[in-house]
Parts: structure tokens; C-alpha cells; sequence
């Protein structure tokens, strides 16, 4: 595999991650994490990266 | 386990912590950058500043590494393990400064993609280096209570753990990179000292509780129990901590249900236990946390005999 590779790959993990953070952090966790409904814009944007990182992990929890 | 989660809960302690470890950090990459420039007149300010951000993330990382240890063995340190994952997401905005700049001195300057060159040069210590600062990025961005809840305590314990293996990557990534080009033993003593000086930390605290391990139900002496304090001892494959409220004694388990502090080394306030980590309270005879909250953590039937303390850790409430 080519590093060109590797990196288109890394670049679409990342892509769908943040797709996936978006809705995560305004839709999903407020929907199934009651201690997450009405938080502050500040609180949601600190709970993007994670949720980039590991939008497998959470998908699969929905 | 709080009603809604907040960025941080800010409190004056905290305030003080992030000011002195801030503080400290700006002092220190102006003192290296500082130095830097006047001893080495030709060195570039990417140079300095890629290497003050790495050292002082480095010698942080060392010092986050050490707390752990250090608060087992005397209590006295228990203020620096208050609020320590503050002191892992510095220490991970240092080093991504490091890992940026790098890549865009080492990288950035040709007609491929900086990370398609950076890829390319597999196998070499600066992979290393990044995937350390990819378990800590993942650390940093999982740190809020909120990760805990949706990775679940026992996951997030385990990516969390990952520190060490971020610790190794380093080790080498310093070896094989910023060590092979340095003519002067100092730097290369000072990891080394690093690393048996972390290690050593480890094996006295670890020494310590196997010390007190025990294979019967006699815990310890009453009277050694400091009042609202405990001592956090090894039975029945439990590590349980042993408090003592006046003439009272509760036998607690030692894991927080927070984010697995020690217990232990917290103490009662209002007549609650108190973790360390982050203040979750259990009432000391029940276990349970005051209302709203409705964790519960495993409480040991305890009795005292002749001034001396025994759990029994077959009895649960």
C-alpha cells in the first residue's frame, strides 16, 4: 500500500468522523444521554474530537 | 454521574492548578527558548521552538507519570493528583505544537502532502513519535466524564492506560531521533534517568501495598488510622480502603465509580467519602451516593477487636 494510500484512507476516517461527530454531538448524544440534553455550544464543540476519533466505537453503542 | 455535564467545573483549586502548571509552562519554553538563543546564535526559532515544545511536554509527561506513584507513597502529593487529566490535556497541547511544527519543517516544504512524506518514511523514530501523539490525542479528547459514561468505565480505564505505551513509543522516538544526533551524553542520561527514576516509582508503590497484602482478615491497628482518613489495603483480591470516622470503621472499595479514583486516598467530608479525583461522595455505611445520584459502590462488613481492624471481604453490601 502506497503512502498516497494511507493517506486517503486516514483522510476519509477522518471525514466520515467528523460527519459522524457533527450529528453525534447535536443529535445522538442528547437523544440517548439524558445528562447531555441542553448543554452549553462550548461543551459540544469539547466533545467533538473524541467523537472523530472514535466514531466506530459509537456507532456501534447506538 | 452529574445531572449535566459541564466542560469543567470550575472551582478556586482547580483555577490555582492550571494557573501554576500554565505558568510553569510558559516559564519554561521562554527560559529554553531564551537559553537557547543565546547559546546556539545559529539555531532557527523553528528549531528552538520545536524543541522547547517537546521537552517540556516530555518532562510533563514524566511528572504526570510520577504522581500516580508518588501519592501512594506519601501523602503529601495527593494535591498534584487532584485534577491530573488537566495536566494530560497540557501535555498533549505541547506536544501537538511539537508534532505540527515538525511536520511542517521536516515535511511541509516539498510537492507531495506533508503526512504522504511523513508516511513515507516508514520505518523511522518520527512514527513513533506520532503514533504517541495519536494514543494521547485520543486521551486528551476522552478525558471528560462524558466518555466515560458512553465508552464505559472498564474501556476507557484500558484506552486510558494507554499512557504507556505512549511513554514506550517516546522513549524510542527520543532514541532513535533526537538522541542519534546529539554529540553531548547529557540528554541521553537524563532519559535514562527518566526512565529508571518512573520505573523505580512504580515498583516502591507497588512494593509498598503488596506490603500490606494480607491472607487474613486483620487489616490493621485502629489507632493507625488517621481520623476521616483510610488505609487502602490488598484482601480477598480486592483493594479495599479502610476509613475511620471517629470510633466508626467502614471498609469501602478502594475503585471510585467516577472514573476509578482511589478512594482511598480521599477522605470524609460531611460525613461522606470523598474521592480524591473529583469529589464523588458515598455515604461510608451504605456505600451509596447522596441524592440525586444513585451509584453504589461495595462495602466490606468490618468489626475491631483489641484496637485491631478486620474486613470481612466475603460480606458485601
Amino acid at each position: 500500500m502506497t503512502a498516497e494510500t494511507i493517506a486517503l484512507l486516514l483522510a476519509a476516517y477522518c471525514g466520515i468522523g467528523l460527519c459522524f461527530a457533527i450529528a453525534f454531538v447535536f443529535v445522538l448524544m442528547p437523544r440517548y444521554d439524558r445528562a447531555a440534553r441542553g448543554v452549553s455550544l462550548g461543551f459540544r464543540l469539547l466533545a467533538l474530537p473524541g467523537a472523530v476519533l472514535l466514531w466506530p466505537l459509537l456507532a456501534l453503542k447506538l | 454521574m452529574s445531572v449535566h455535564y459541564q466542560a469543567v467545573i470550575w472551582n478556586r483549586q482547580k483555577k490555582i492548578y492550571d494557573a501554576t502548571a500554565i505558568g510553569a509552562m510558559v516559564a519554561y519554553l521562554a527560559l529554553f527558548i531564551g537559553l537557547g538563543a543565546a547559546l546556539h546564535p545559529n539555531a532557527t526559532i523553528e528549531t528552538l521552538l520545536i524543541r522547547a515544545f517537546a521537552t517540556a511536554a516530555f518532562l510533563l509527561l514524566h511528572f504526570i507519570l510520577a504522581i500516580g506513584p508518588l501519592s501512594r507513597l506519601d501523602k503529601r502529593f495527593l494535591p498534584l493528583l487532584y485534577n491530573r487529566r488537566h495536566l494530560g490535556v497540557l501535555m498533549f497541547t505541547l506536544a501537538l505544537a511539537h508534532g505540527a511544527f515538525s511536520i511542517v519543517q521536516f515535511h511541509g516544504f516539498s510537492d507531495r502532502p506533508a503526512i504522504v512524506n511523513l508516511i513515507d518514511s516508514f520505518p523511522s523514530f518520527q512514527l513513533a513519535g506520532v503514533a504517541a501523539l495519536l494514543i494521547l490525542a485520543v486521551m486528551a479528547s476522552t478525558s471528560h466524564d462524558l466518555w466515560l459514561h458512553w465508552l464505559t468505565p472498564p474501556v476507557w480505564k484500558r484506552l486510558h492506560m494507554g499512557v504507556y505505551v505512549a511513554y514506550a513509543l517516546l522513549i524510542a522516538h527520543v532514541a532513535f531521533g533526537y538522541l542519534q544526533a546529539e554529540s553531548s551524553p547529557f540528554p541521553l542520561a537524563m532519559t535514562v534517568a527518566g526512565a529508571i527514576a518512573l520505573s523505580a516509582l512504580h515498583v516502591a508503590a507497588a512494593r509498598r501495598e503488596r506490603a500490606i497484602d494480607l491472607n487474613e482478615t486483620a487489616v490493621c491497628e485502629l489507632a493507625k488510622i488517621p481520623d476521616n482518613r483510610a488505609v487502602i489495603v490488598c484482601a480477598g483480591g480486592e483493594r479495599i480502603a479502610v476509613f475511620r470516622n471517629g470510633d466508626a470503621v467502614s471498609a469501602v472499595s478502594n475503585v471510585c465509580r467516577h472514573q476509578n479514583g482511589p478512594l482511598g486516598e480521599g477522605k470524609i467530608i460531611d460525613g461522606c467519602i470523598t474521592c480524591p479525583w473529583h469529589g464523588y461522595q458515598y455515604d461510608p455505611a451504605t456505600g451509596r451516593a447522596p441524592a440525586p445520584f444513585d451509584d453504589k459502590i461495595p462495602v466490606f462488613e468490618t468489626r475491631v477487636e483489641n484496637g485491631m481492624v478486620y474486613v470481612n471481604t466475603r460480606v458485601v453490601r
